[in-house]
């Protein structure tokens, strides 16, 4: 059961993301809502720099692909959000709130501004760092992703299948 | 500490993770490069993965509209099963029925509205079923449930009997990608209908769209309905697109712009008509 836990995350959140949260979401909001990204936060916490990226990687470029955009726009933001998100769990081993919530911060804002920049590099059109696109952005899957990781690391603990990761924690 | 590996081995041992993140962040800048400068290039990984997407983005559609219709339909009158239980089932079971028959009656105007729109445009085109959204949340298109081999390419115009809804940017062989008019790269030429003004409307990713070039000379009225012109080639000349809700002249530069509300119903498309002829393009 375990083997199939990450596969099944990680396509429940490219289905949730593509065919429930444009439905139940208003325009404006589902700019602070990229559940992948959250993903990519979660097991970048929980496993590390490596699998954050690796796990950044397949879910940018498969959300890139179903998106009909051009490849690799998710996929660079979310590599790098995974990095930043296992790096930062390293450093501060994130048990505090505060932390946690800097932590998932950081990656987050570090995800929005590489994808920002991509953007103004390729010459693509991009929302303006203090737009209320960017803003809402930064603001809700901030709050998204420490909301997926509280609660997907309650579930883990719960089921057992946590149990590893923390081992490796202690490293 | 190991003495077996040479000081280069060492550096990369020690620095993996981060030889890691360089490789894969050049890797992605290659791969965004490469497409950029060439747009026209059909990416396998892309078609793989739209092909293998769309049947489950189809089976969930399909599991949450039932589960809406169940939630809206049986849950609410949770109350009233108390109150009487058999009354209760018969009504259900008359609702779902007419819910069905409201359904199928719903699917028939659509197509006979689509058949309607048809005629009286003289374009020929195929109803497709939208089965999912943009999973990323900076663009703005659909998922419809026809692809090449039912006829459809890059490029091809999709719209409703309302307005114009956007283009074919990818296919597979069932499915494919629409880019909406109000996403943030959808470049559409447009004509203002009561004054003739030509512009580009661009889409601005919060539902709506800009109107952009618009010669600050031109008669632009808030109200005024904006159309296809026909100049690129993709959409066929006078095709709904909008109303304008704002013009915005600044004292200054060549142009004015102007905010359009597009005619179609953009954040609840549930069937779409795909503009299959070649008539019409082309310019006026």
């Amino acid at each position: 059961m375990k083997f199939l836990y990450f596969p099944l995350l990680f396509g429940s959140a490219l289905l949730l993301q593509s065919a429930v949260v444009p439905v139940m979401l208003p325009d404006g909001f589902i700019d602070g809502f990229d559940l992948p990204l959250a993903i990519t936060i979660h097991v970048a916490f929980i496993r590390g720099k490596t699998p954050g990226m690796m796990t950044g990687l397949l879910l940018g470029y498969l959300q890139d692909a179903m998106s009909g955009g051009v490849l690799g726009f998710n996929g660079l933001s979310k590599i790098l959000a995974g990095f930043t998100a296992g790096f930062l769990r390293e450093k501060f081993f994130i048990q505090s709130i505060a932390h946690r919530a800097a932590s998932v911060a950081g990656a987050t804002f570090l995800a929005l501004l590489t994808r920002v920049g991509v953007l103004i590099l390729f010459s693509q059109p991009h929302p303006s760092l203090f737009s209320m696109q960017f803003l809402w952005g930064f603001i809700g899957n901030t709050l998204l992703a420490l909301l997926v990781h509280t609660l997907l690391e309650g579930f883990e603990t719960i089921s057992g299948i946590r149990e590893e990761e923390e081992l490796s924690l202690g490293d | 500490m190991s003495s077996s590996g040479s000081p280069m081995r060492v550096f990369f041992m020690r620095h993996r993770e981060g030889l890691l993140l360089v490789v894969l962040v050049i890797s992605s800048i290659l791969i965004i490069s490469r497409q950029v400068q060439d747009p026209t290039g059909m990416s396998y990984f892309r078609r793989t993965v739209i092909t293998i997407a769309a049947p489950f983005q189809t089976g969930f559609t399909t599991v949450i509209s039932s589960v809406r219709n169940v939630w809206n339909n049986y849950l609410f009158l949770f109350g009233t099963r108390t109150e009487n239980e058999k009354l209760r089932e018969e009504t259900n079971q008359l609702r779902s029925e007419v819910q069905k028959l409201r359904e199928e009656l719903y699917r028939a105007g659509r197509l006979e509205e689509f058949s309607a729109y048809r005629f009286e445009t003289g374009l020929s085109g195929l109803a497709a079923r939208v089965i999912g959204e943009s999973p990323d949340p900076w663009t703005r298109t659909i998922t419809v449930n026809r692809g090449t081999e039912e006829g459809l390419r890059r490029n091809l115009p999709v719209v409703t009997p309302d307005g114009l809804v956007g283009s074919v940017v990818e296919t597979s062989d069932h499915s494919a990608i629409v880019r909406l008019i109000v996403d943030r790269t959808s470049r559409v030429p447009v004509l203002v209908s009561r004054s003739r003004a030509r512009a580009i409307l661009e889409g601005e990713s919060s539902g709506t769209c800009q109107l952009k070039y618009l010669d600050r000379t031109e008669d632009v009225q808030k109200g005024d309905i904006v159309i296809t012109s026909g100049l690129a080639g993709v959409y066929p000349r006078g095709i709904e697109v909008g109303t304008i809700t704002q013009v915005l002249t600044r004292s200054y530069g060549l142009y004015q712009y102007a905010k359009v509300l597009p005619k179609a119903p953009i954040n609840r498309l549930e069937d779409v008509l795909v503009i299959q002829t070649d008539e019409n393009l082309g310019g006026e």
